[in-house]
């Protein structure tokens, strides 16, 4: 595919640094559908700044899901965060699942809007899965072309995260945050910085995530996600999985500290997709966050 | 190769092995990836789509077990991958899929629970859409009124099954005391028509259909006239109060409005 370049920077208003509107020096939670009905409650809305939701979860433009997700949006910013729009995709991107993006984007009106350098289609099959991309000067025309696209028909510009890898590919000729700070380079978007999928990347494949934290500009960070991993693979060679069912390790705490020194507080947001707990147990996570962030702040 | 078209080559190498159940822990030939690696996305390609039907079907789940259910998603999702990034239409096919599952064969019933459970997702999706306002059709004359194409709402379905497939249905709506439940059904007091539907903008209900009520709403769907269905409904109950069903049905939100 030949990419198509221009300047995006001169169209789009770009997220810039910490002052994301709304959200400045704050720590949200991801919106789960257990938890719904205590986002709707009047008397006793839950005290959290903001809410992440899964972009592709309201793609039906009426029904249950998007009626909840209006009158909890009256209540709370929003984010959007979409995990298949399938950015590393050489067939360019599925124009119905972008205009459903769009959709969703001008019905919410969302603070934030993220994607992943990821791939999850191929020909006619959608794989549920955020797929690695070697990292190559093809990759970036493709992912910057795809991100181009996005942003052109958004009227904004997106958070790219970074992925949890689990295998490199012998083609990549330069490293991920290379890669990733050429990405906002030619495109104008910011990236939203996974931190435990870059302690998960740091373990399986070995990046350096202190290199990393600084090789990537301050500039363009916009968001910070935090969530839980487990332990899989083998006795002789283990790896970390990516499956945001548990608590935040105290690694990534760690992590997450360093990041907000080298970057300045963002907005961060607790992550917790599967065996869903309790939302005090999220709050709690948030809590903790945030005392971080207050300190880095006052430091 | 160009180097333009490696990406795309690499991806379709890759994307081939992804859903291959015997493929486990081995990478895709001419990939020098790391086997254990790619093995963490073949699973999680697999169980993510797995867990996107069982979350539909969880009746139809309990009916056969965990394992039983287990083999037969799995199946499902490598022979009817997703062909899009939302998942809300995905597993429309499942009860099909079901029907004609071998091992599943003696549970007649299976598949149109399946249905019911589909109709479910439907209900809750649908684009917003009015329903049918009775003074609308209380101001038509008479003649006009025989002849209206009326139509089920968006968001209604019509399950019939031979099967008391809306019993068994209820029956298991919680775990726990399952097998005693279905025991205690009369699988022989088929057959059962099921309306689901949408009544207000953050509920759906399932509702057994009495036999005019299942006549009328089926005559509809089938594109046939208000007249016609009412007669349908009539043959079936010869006591049909059509004034008091219709409302009953309006409020389940089971019809569309009409442009006269």
């Amino acid at each position: 595919m030949e990419s198509n370049h221009r300047n995006p920077c001169a169209v789009h208003e770009r997220l810039r640094g910490p002052t994301v509107k709304g959200l400045e020096n704050s720590v949200g939670i991801g919106l789960r559908t257990s938890h719904c009905e205590r986002f709707l409650d009047q008397n006793t809305p839950p005290p959290v700044v903001w809410l992440e939701v899964l972009a592709e979860n309201y793609f039906d433009r009426g029904g249950i899901r998007h009626k909840m997700l209006s009158m909890i949006a009256e209540r709370y910013p929003i984010s959007v965060h979409g995990v298949a729009l399938s950015l590393g995709s050489p067939e360019g991107l599925d124009s119905e699942h972008l205009e459903r993006l769009a959709s969703l984007v001008a019905d919410v009106g969302p603070c934030l809007v993220s994607e992943h350098l990821a791939w999850s289609r191929s020909g006619e099959v959608y794989y549920n899965e955020l797929l690695p991309l070697p990292l190559t000067d093809e990759t970036l025309d493709v992912v910057s072309a795809n991100i181009d696209r996005t942003q052109d028909r958004l009227g904004r510009t997106i958070l790219v995260e970074n992925p949890s890898g689990y295998l490199e590919f012998e083609q990549s000729t330069m490293s991920e945050a290379t890669f990733l700070t050429r990405l906002t380079e030619r495109t104008g978007c910011g990236l939203l910085l996974d931190v435990n999928n870059l302690f998960i990347s740091g373990f399986n494949l070995g990046i350096d995530t202190a290199e990393w934290l600084s090789a990537v500009p301050a500039d363009v960070i916009g968001e910070i996600h935090l969530a839980g991993h487990e332990h899989g693979g083998t006795a002789d060679h283990p790896l970390l999985i990516d499956t945001h069912g548990a608590a935040v390790t105290d690694e990534v705490w760690a992590l997450y500290t360093a990041a907000l020194n080298r970057f300045g507080p963002r907005p961060t947001m607790i992550e917790w997709d599967s065996d869903v707990p309790s939302l005090e147990v999220l709050l709690e996570e948030a809590a903790r966050a945030q005392r971080i962030m207050d300190q880095v702040l006052v430091a | 190769m160009t180097r333009s078209r490696m990406l795309l080559q690499l991806q379709r190498t890759f994307a081939a092995r992804l859903l291959e159940g015997k493929a486990k822990g081995t990478s895709p030939d001419g990939l020098r990836v790391d086997a254990l690696g790619f093995g963490v996305h073949a699973n999680n390609t697999r169980v993510s789509l797995r867990i996107a039907v069982e979350n539909v079907y969880p009746v139809t789940r309990r009916l056969v077990g965990a394992d039983f259910f287990t083999a037969m998603a799995e199946q499902f999702v490598a022979s009817h991958p997703p062909n899009h990034g939302w998942l809300s239409a995905y597993g429309a096919d499942f009860a099909d899929f079901v029907a004609q599952y071998r091992p599943a064969a003696e549970l007649g019933y299976l598949a149109d629970v399946a249905r019911i459970e589909w109709a479910r997702v439907r209900a809750a999706n649908a684009p917003d859409a009015p329903g049918l306002d009775l003074t609308a059709l209380a101001r038509m004359d008479p003649e006009a009124l025989e002849g209206l194409p009326l139509s089920l709402h968006v968001a209604a379905s019509l399950v019939y099954s031979p099967f008391p497939a809306f019993d068994i249905w209820r029956a298991h709506q919680h775990n726990g005391g399952d097998d005693e439940q279905l025991a205690q059904i009369d699988l022989p007091i088929g057959p059962q028509t099921t309306l689901v539907s949408r009544p207000a903008a953050l509920e759906v209900r399932v509702e057994l259909l009495g036999p005019g009520n299942a006549a009328f709403l089926s005559t509809l769907a089938g594109h046939s006239s208000f007249g016609a269905a009412y007669q349908a409904a009539l043959l079936e109950e010869a006591d049909y109060d059509l004034a008091s069903r219709l409302g009953d049905l309006v409020c389940m939100r089971a019809l569309a409005t009409f442009t006269a």
